[in-house]
């Protein structure tokens, strides 16, 4: 415990070195401009001071603490999602829709909302998830090829079919969709913070998505650093080999449950089926590798760029010479192998030991 | 089966012309369904050619710099510094030089990502988004600056420049019928596109679309690409830049000073990513700087590296493939070539799926006759697809084509992973 302190400068040392290197580096191009940079710092602290303006930088925080986690998430394992732009905006289109179609008491028409958020974006990270375990397709490149899709193709087309509901202000159409109504909306935390604070003005709201990003926040740093199941992740990110031969099964982490967090979600899907319970970080006693309908250990593992790599298989003249020997390792598999021993194939005698 | 081997016996580049030649034979047959010509015109191989360009550059430029083993999810952002210092370059000191200095600035890119991944061993991919951040949020700001108030009378803006100078045109003498010191040559490709002959006509439309009124920019491109095979698998250096995506460590062991080579290859992906980047800005593409014109063609020139499974001539394969539906995009204004295209992509799927069966392959076999399966459908369903499809439909090439190829590519064995020195 006496570490704490230490911990506690070393992690913020490396955010305060880059707030330090972007003031100097704006500075710099500020001065190159002609401009004063001590002013602009200072309109900026001014403006920064007023509740209203302090409302603002947490609604807009929000979705991208929400979006920020949705990433971590897979970079915790070193998958790289690139296209949470487009799995967000998706999931925003349809589900707005949905919200603004049916009629719900209120509770439940959140609820509903929300659900259909996360279950379109997690299915719209789920196919680059399918990708990159079934074809070993780079992630990065298939989340922006769909990122690209859904922004100028399935979210134009949605919006052609929706846009009935556009409101008209004025003498604009705006394009949208239906309008949802006073039982979806989230309550606003303006009384919770008026406690506190004076009255906000403005007409300014701090949405109640900001609690649900805060619980969020908290769920994510329990299931990934204090759960099974945000153990298995890690060891796949940080080590697939070792992580497989201690019984985790890659392809299951593979699949993006970083959308599931998007809105409000936990990825809490454990492959033992008893939930995410705190273990203490240690491997799993009984390695668990998967076999196929031989019984021979499968060597499917990838890593992040998409090339098989680890082969659990021993070499084969190494396989070979244990089948031999009678050495049971990997069943027919290996007496298979051992067919093309070298010694086999020149004609030499079996069991040089024996003869 | 002795179809196949006889293919498999064939040299590459004779198999790539006959895949090339059925290709064409396929373009022909179906565009006639939907009363069109689009599909084989020559100004669809012409504008393939100008769209599959920046794609050709961003992929070479991929190339070098994942031959070295950095891997570029940057290519984006130094596209976009390419297509400011192009534009900006041309309006201040001539068209020449907006190429150059478009290729610098994309370099400037280069070197960002160079000094984070080889210096500081940053991932990758965290890099190269942070340039692909840094490079839109840069050039508005040099656009505020420079075009919205140097070139304000000439309608310049924060978010777009003037017009800008051209470099000029080139045809190609004999088949085309360019000028040879001032002599006006035969154009032979255009008699045979004028005679109406059966495919033979079709076939002469699209050289003559390839080789004819083509920016010298795009001569270039094109020349870049044996260049490149030349200088990687050819040459001393080729061989060490190489063996930094392979193996950096044996190369360590050589002697070989793989930052060099590592910072070389990136410094040269960002120029070449920069180069198309200037391409786009200058006549042939948008005669403007304009904000997001890019497009992801960074992005698209690195799934035409992976397509081209990491070599130039794959790479300019990818890039005409993917440059394709960008220009018949452009030309396609009933939607008629779009719609012929769903049964092209059926044809292909279909094609795919008995190359699949004969390798016994389940899984792709299934998947291939959903694809074909799904397009025949949508084709007989829909009179023209709707006007979005179009858009995505290089974004949709490009992740079918990875499903059904990526298990049959070897990256460089070390692309992605940073190196240290002395470590190995």
């Amino acid at each position: 415990m006496k570490n704490v302190p230490r911990k506690a400068a070393l992690a913020a040392a490396a955010p305060l070195m880059a707030l330090v290197f972007a003031i100097i580096a704006s500075s710099i191009v500020l001065l190159l401009a002609g401009s004063n940079p001590l002013k602009a710092y200072g309109d900026m602290i001014n403006n920064a001071s007023k509740l209203e303006t302090q409302i603002d930088i947490l609604n807009r925080a929000t979705p991208l603490f929400l979006s920020g986690i949705a990433a971590a998430i897979g970079f915790r394992m070193n998958l790289f999602n690139i296209g949470v732009e487009g799995q967000y905006l998706l999931a925003a289109l349809v589900a707005a829709e949905v919200g603004g179609v049916i009629h719900l008491p209120a509770p439940i028409h959140v609820t509903v909302i929300f659900l259909v958020a996360m279950s379109v974006g997690a299915g719209y990270a789920g196919i680059a998830g399918a990708l990159k375990v079934t074809r070993g397709i780079s992630e990065v490149i298939s989340t922006i090829m769909l990122n690209a899709i859904a922004i100028s193709g399935l979210i134009v087309a949605g919006l052609k079919a929706w846009q009935a509901g556009g409101a008209i202000s004025g003498n604009v159409t705006r394009v949208g969709t239906t309008p949802i109504d006073k039982s979806g909306h989230i309550p606003t935390l303006n009384n919770l913070v008026e406690i506190f604070t004076r009255h906000i003005g403005r007409d300014r709201h701090l949405t109640g998505v900001f609690l649900v990003a805060v619980a969020v926040g908290i769920a994510y740093h329990v299931v990934v650093n204090r759960s099974r199941f945000g153990y298995d992740l890690r060891a796949s990110g940080a080590n697939p080999f070792a992580a497989q031969a201690g019984g985790v099964s890659p392809k299951r982490n593979d699949h993006d449950g970083d959308a599931a967090v998007r809105r409000g979600g936990r990825p809490c899907r454990n492959d033992r089926g008893d939930g995410c319970r705190a273990v203490p970080i240690e491997p799993d006693p009984e390695p668990r590798v998967r076999r196929n309908r031989r019984g021979a250990a499968r060597p499917q593992q990838r890593d992040r760029c998409g090339d098989r790599r680890a082969d659990l298989r021993l070499p084969r003249h190494l396989v070979g010479h244990l089948a031999e020997h009678r050495v049971g390792v990997a069943g027919d598999r290996a007496d298979h192998a051992g067919a093309h021993h070298p010694r086999r194939r020149r004609g030499l005698p079996d069991h040089p030991t024996h003869t | 089966m002795t179809v196949v081997n006889y293919l498999k016996n064939m040299p590459a580049w004779s198999r790539w012309i006959l895949y090339a030649v059925i290709g064409v034979v396929v373009l022909n047959i179906v565009q006639g369904f939907d009363d069109t010509s689009l599909l084989t015109a020559e100004g669809s191989s012409r504008n393939m050619l100008r769209w599959g360009v920046p794609i050709l550059l961003a992929g070479l430029g991929g190339l070098f710099s994942e031959r070295a083993g950095v891997v570029n999810i940057g290519l984006e952002g130094m596209m976009v510094l390419g297509t400011w210092f192009g534009a900006w370059g041309a309006l201040e000191f001539g068209p020449w030089w907006g190429v150059l200095i478009g290729a610098l600035g994309g370099m400037l890119g280069g070197v960002m990502h160079a000094v984070a991944t080889v210096q500081f061993g940053v991932d990758h991919v965290i890099s190269g988004v942070a340039i692909n951040i840094l490079g839109p949020g840069f050039t508005r700001f040099m656009s505020s600056e420079i075009f919205a108030k140097r070139f304000k009378d000439q309608g310049g803006s924060i978010t777009q420049s003037p017009r800008v100078p051209t470099v000029g045109r080139f045809t190609f003498p004999f088949l085309a019928g360019g000028n040879l010191g001032g002599w006006k040559t035969p154009d032979v490709l255009g008699w045979f596109e004028k005679k109406d002959w059966f495919f033979i006509s079709d076939i002469a439309g699209i050289m003559r679309g390839l080789v004819s009124t083509m920016s010298w920019v795009t001569v270039i491109a094109v020349a870049l690409v044996p260049f490149s095979a030349w200088l990687l698998w050819r040459t001393r250096f080729g061989l060490r830049l190489r063996i930094c995506g392979e193996r950096p460590g044996a190369g360590e062991a050589q002697g070989i000073n793989i930052y060099f080579y590592k910072y070389v290859g990136v410094i040269t992906s960002g120029f070449l990513a920069g180069l198309g980047g200037a391409f786009i800005a200058s006549q042939e593409l948008s005669s403007v700087y304009k904000e997001g014109q890019t497009s992801g063609r960074g992005f698209i020139g690195l799934a035409a590296l992976i397509f081209g499974n990491w070599r130039p001539w794959g790479i300019f394969g990818g890039a005409m493939l993917f440059g394709y539906p960008f220009a018949l995009r452009l030309q396609d204004l009933e939607g008629k070539a779009s719609h012929s295209l769903l049964l092209v992509f059926a044809v292909a799927m279909f094609g795919v799926m008995i190359w699949a069966l004969i390798r016994k392959n389940a899984s792709d076999t299934v998947l291939a006759a959903c694809f074909g399966g799904g397009a025949v459908l949508w084709y007989l369903l829909a009179e023209t697809p709707p006007d979005w499809w179009a858009a995505i439909l290089p974004y949709v090439i490009v992740l079918v084509v990875l499903i059904f190829f990526t298990k049959r590519l070897r990256p460089p064995a070390a692309d992605g992973q940073v190196y240290r020195k002395g470590e190995a």
